[in-house]
């Protein structure tokens, strides 16, 4: 047996520096030679800061911004989660098929996306708070959203304040 | 929305199968046995190499000798996980503070992992970079690869060809396969957006002036060989519906190509290797069968109840029905979406894929039970027309009979007993989150996703305790290894016998077997559970009518 072990031990080290060590460190550092700024996160810089990741959404409150869909955690703390509510659950929202996925809470509870139904529908509690006609908001998701289905709630908030400027 | 589904699964099943024909014959090619192997790119090398670390081929070891050597290497690796994960907050690569985990978490981790169900009772923004790389990536590179090697025991040993030697098959795994596909993906991954990073979480300021943390790291490297090996686990306590463990539709496809390459990549391995092409190609497409039923009531169930609970908008409707349905099938457990927010029908759907265990089922292991059906339907199919029962020219008899039905019950009373004990405990029952039918349907589907070595779950279930944590790794481990082992006991116990020198009775290359195989699975497999699925989803939907 002592031989079993000995190869065990050969074969266990080698598969850890391989895998654990060499395959994450290559990865590392061609991926920060060649795509820096999503290995580091995709984060959008303003003026000198960081304003957040164009993947993870952040809060949106206030009626000047495009709001996100509902999330069952603290966006701010970073943590993903779902509220895990079933089919059958009576708290779970009816769907509402006007606006897809406005009411639902998302999977990672993280989701920077909104439907286009969902982004309309706020179109004109934007357009006030900001003092723009609606059809410069439509036109602000319509170049956004870029023909897709649905859109990146950050990217049309920085594109909204930037035209505002 | 049906046109759009039709097309995305015809091009995803296109193209994963066109490479998993030829990743088969690549696979096959190299691992047969060493006298029969051809020269091949590096041979020469790799022989040299492999004789200065002592892993000589020539000798081929007995099917007992593998199974030592591949229990020593696990216990080796559960050891050395657990020690790291419970002491990981006084070692270094620690930026974000994580603490030690305690006992039975670090207990439920490390079989989790080394199980290739990497079912998580911790958040994963619990452990530190060290765990994460060092300990996780690497073992999940080897949970798949052990299964692997037994399989590729298994198909030699019924073929009546040497085992091979199992230490040098595991490495030489994980450098031809495992580790050059990785690296091509985990850095396409980065390329569309997951990030691969050693440094801290960062604080941004957002437009409305709040702080906000970014949590990341090595998500990359994770996530390719979590896909690629069938494993599973989330970086992110949502897995991949988290964004920046699967940022936009392109990886969302890729990550289900990845799922289904080496489970779909068996069959062709066993047709190269044996070389009876025809044969590989009928048992891919007796799992493909199984497989379209499932995913096509996946999508009809979530297109016929429209919501997007616990869905992410990027990838819509087609690719959540897909995305779960492939990782039920290919027994990864990865998930893009929160299951446990899916119509009761779609519960239904998942956990029948993760009950049979053979549509696809994972890397090297979901072959092997598939084999074991195989089994029992020539055992029928011959005794109907009056046959002796033989596999490839061995008889099929009662030793290998009684080890085909004591590796089939272990999974029905591994799930039923564990989930019975579950209910019927206030540990158990004080976990639910969902009431009524909907609750059964989450203790069942968390024990179904230990004992298949599935690693998703019906995620309200609050299963962070004690209770939980011993349970599920009982069910893990012996859902595991007596199955794996039971099995490779049965490919010697056919090794061992003589060639009878006679025609095949029972050709099993025909279209008629295929018919008769499906049907001996659906019947045995799904009969077992389905007391139980009508308590749980079923009831569920009927309720909801």
């Amino acid at each position: 047996m002592r031989k079993e072990w000995g190869q065990a031990g050969i074969v266990a080290g080698l598969t850890t520096v391989l895998c654990g060590v060499l395959f994450p460190s290559f990865l590392l550092v061609t991926g920060q030679l060649f795509f820096d700024d999503r290995a580091q996160g995709s984060l959008v810089e303003r003026e000198g800061e960081w304003v957040g990741s164009m993947l993870i959404a952040q809060p949106f409150t206030s009626d000047n911004y495009f709001h996100g869909r509902p999330s069952a955690v603290d966006q701010l703390t970073g943590q993903s989660g779902g509220d895990n509510l079933a089919e059958s659950h009576p708290d779970r929202p009816a769907y509402d098929s006007t606006m897809p996925g406005a009411v639902e809470t998302s999977g990672s509870g993280l989701d920077p996306h909104i439907s286009l139904e969902h982004a309309t529908a706020q179109v004109e509690r934007v357009a006030e708070a900001r003092g723009l006609q609606p059809d410069a908001v439509r036109a602000v998701i319509e170049d956004v959203s870029n023909g897709g289905t649905y859109v990146n709630v950050l990217r049309l908030n920085l594109q909204l304040d930037e035209s505002g400027q | 929305m049906w046109s759009t589904f039709i097309v995305a699964l015809g091009l995803l099943l296109l193209v994963t199968t066109v490479t998993s024909v030829m990743l088969g014959r690549y696979i096959g090619v190299r691992f047969k046995p060493v006298a029969e192997r051809p020269d091949y790119f590096m041979k020469h090398t790799e022989t040299k190499w492999l004789k200065r670390l002592r892993l000589d081929e020539r000798g081929s070891q007995s099917w007992v000798g593998y199974a030592r050597d591949f229990l020593i290497l696990n216990t080796f690796f559960l050891l050395f996980g657990y020690g790291l994960l419970r002491f990981q907050g006084m070692l270094p690569l620690n930026p974000n503070g994580a603490d030690n985990l305690e006992w039975h978490v670090a207990l439920h981790t490390i079989v989790s992992f080394m199980t290739n169900t990497d079912q998580q009772h911790y958040a994963g923004e619990a452990l530190s970079h060290l765990s994460q790389t060092f300990v996780l990536t690497t073992v999940m590179f080897v949970a798949p690869t052990m299964a692997m090697t037994m399989s590729l025991a298994f198909i030699r040993g019924i073929l009546n060809k040497p085992i091979g030697v199992f230490f040098a098959d595991f490495i030489r795994l994980i450098v031809h396969v495992l580790l050059p596909i990785s690296l091509f993906f985990g850095l396409l991954f980065i390329s569309l957006g997951v990030p691969q990073t050693f440094s801290a979480n960062v604080n941004v300021t957002t437009l409305e002036g709040a702080i906000q943390v970014i949590q990341r790291g090595p998500v990359a490297s994770f996530e390719v060989i979590k896909q690629l090996g069938n494993n599973g686990g989330g970086y992110f306590a949502t897995n991949a519906a988290h964004p920046f463990e699967n940022p936009n539709e392109w990886t969302n496809y890729i990550q289900m190509f990845l799922m289904l390459l080496l489970p779909m990549s068996m069959p062709f391995i066993y047709g190269q290797i044996s070389g009876r092409r025809r044969q590989g190609f009928l048992y891919f497409g007796v799992m493909l069968s199984l497989f379209l039923i499932g995913t096509v009531a996946m999508f009809a169930v979530l297109h016929s109840t429209p919501s997007l609970h616990g869905q992410e908008v990027r990838f819509g409707i087609v690719g959540t029905a897909l995305y779960s349905a492939i990782t039920t099938a290919a027994e990864t457990g990865a998930v893009n979406a929160m299951h446990d927010s899916l119509p009761s029908l779609a519960g239904l759907i998942l956990m029948g894929n993760m009950m049979l265990n053979v549509v696809f089922g994972g890397a090297g292991a979901g072959f092997m039970n598939f084999m074991i059906y195989v089994i029992i339907t020539i055992f029928v199919a011959a005794l109907l027309i009056g046959h002796t029962p033989s596999l490839l020219g061995k008889k099929v008899e009662a030793r290998e009979m009684k080890l085909v039905a004591l590796t089939l019950i272990v999974s029905p009373l591994l799930i039923l007993v564990f989930s019975g004990v579950a209910l019927f405990m206030p540990e158990g029952r004080d976990a639910i989150t969902n009431s009524g039918a909907h609750g059964i349907s989450q203790i069942l589907y968390e024990y179904t996703s230990a004992v298949a070595n599935n690693g998703s779950g019906f995620e309200g279930l609050l299963d962070g305790t004690v209770f939980w944590n011993i349970t599920t790794t009982f069910a893990m481990f012996f859902g595991r290894y007596v199955p794996l082992l039971l099995m490779l006991a049965i490919a010697g116990s056919f090794q061992s016998k003589p060639m009878i020198h006679s025609e095949e009775a029972l050709r099993t290359d025909t279209g008629l077997f295929a018919v008769v195989l499906i049907g001996i699975i659906l019947i045995v497999g799904a009969l077992t559970f389905l007391p139980v699925l009508v308590l749980g989803p079923l009831t569920e939907w009927l309720t909801l009518q």
